[in-house]
């Protein structure tokens, strides 16, 4: 019962947090809805644990648990995977900035020939 | 392309202050465009090329030798280059040598030619590298790139502007050299392998660099 209060207080504040952040404009509306979702899923999980013993039989797994540690790890590894992908893109743009500085700080040396 | 064609010699340069200096000496006493690009060197490289009648384009972040070729690549194409030479900074390629680069380009029609520390000169290659690594990376280049040369990381190249415009290099790091052949091979480019010499003053990419380079093509190959 305890670490279920401190889990919802905890989820409660992230969801104040991802309220605030819709509202400022960093999050977009698709994006708080997909956050909502997965937090008020972890809030429900921990309330109602024996329900996932009966999604995770559908599904072909014995324990609810192993269910929640399977879909944790995918769920990781694209999270993972989309950080990757977002770093490569934010390196690729430091990159052509850096080379459009580079190239128009230069100017023709005379010593090049025509 | 004729004997008049405009070649430019592109080096890239990081922390090369012990160096830079000899090669840009023998470079300037016989070729006349040459550009330095210092990827944001935190030593006194460009100090050392700043006393030599070449060009230098600065990195005012680090992003790695891809990165810094690419940049030279621009600017040599935006100055009217007909002939694109890639020389490291570090000392081990020899300047005579540049020429039986690209005379196969401006006699022979060729696209891309590459110096090969395989073929018949002898260059001194660490043990590890020459039978780990290399073997290690020929396998990579020939199961993911379809590559079959006999020295696919060979720094030192020679390309017409042709080629140069389209081949953009896009790995910022060390894994430009698979890339570009990657690419040469993919535009069916006219792509010749000439002996080299390589000087090894140090081990250059270790185990650790192999295998980050291996991630870099992997990934781009994933993403892509």
């Amino acid at each position: 019962m305890l670490i279920q209060i401190i889990v919802s207080i905890f989820l409660i504040l992230i969801i104040l947090k991802t309220l605030g952040r819709r509202k400022t404009k960093d999050l977009s509306s698709k994006e708080t809805i997909a956050w909502l979702v997965v937090w008020i899923g972890t809030g429900v999980i921990f309330w109602f644990p024996q329900q996932t013993d009966k999604i995770s039989k559908i599904l072909g797994v014995s324990k609810g648990a192993d269910l929640i540690t399977y879909l944790a790890i995918i769920i990781l590894a694209y999270l993972i995977f989309r950080i990757f992908i977002h770093l490569d893109r934010i390196e690729k743009n430091i990159t052509k900035l850096t080379r459009e500085d580079t190239l128009e700080d230069t100017k023709k040396p005379k010593n090049l020939t025509s | 392309m004729n004997n008049n064609s405009k070649i430019f010699i592109i080096v890239p340069a990081y922390n090369e202050e012990k160096n830079i200096g000899p090669v840009l000496s023998e470079l300037t006493q016989n070729y006349k465009n040459i550009i330095v690009v210092d990827d944001a060197s935190k030593d006194k490289t460009t100090d050392i090329v700043k006393k030599f009648p070449i060009t230098l384009l600065e990195h005012k972040i680090n992003r790695g030798q891809g990165a810094a070729l690419e940049t030279g690549n621009q600017y040599a194409l935006k100055n009217g280059a007909d002939l694109i030479v890639h020389f490291d900074a570090d000392g081990q390629f020899l300047v005579n040598e540049i020429e039986d680069l690209i005379k196969p380009i401006i006699h022979e029609d060729y696209e891309i030619v590459l110096g090969s520390r395989f073929l018949e000169k002898k260059s001194k290659i660490p043990w590890i590298k020459k039978n780990l690594l290399f073997p290690l990376g020929h396998l990579v280049n020939k199961i993911f790139f379809k590559i079959k040369l006999t020295d696919p990381q060979s720094g030192f190249r020679a390309m017409s502007r042709d080629a140069v415009q389209k081949i953009k290099i896009e790995q910022d790091q060390m894994a430009h050299c698979s890339e570009i052949l990657h690419k040469a091979f993919k535009y069916k480019l006219k792509i010749k392998e000439v002996p080299m010499t390589v000087i090894y003053h140090r081990f250059g990419n270790n185990f650790g660099g192999g295998l980050k380079i291996l991630k870099d093509l992997i990934f781009r190959k994933i993403i892509k």
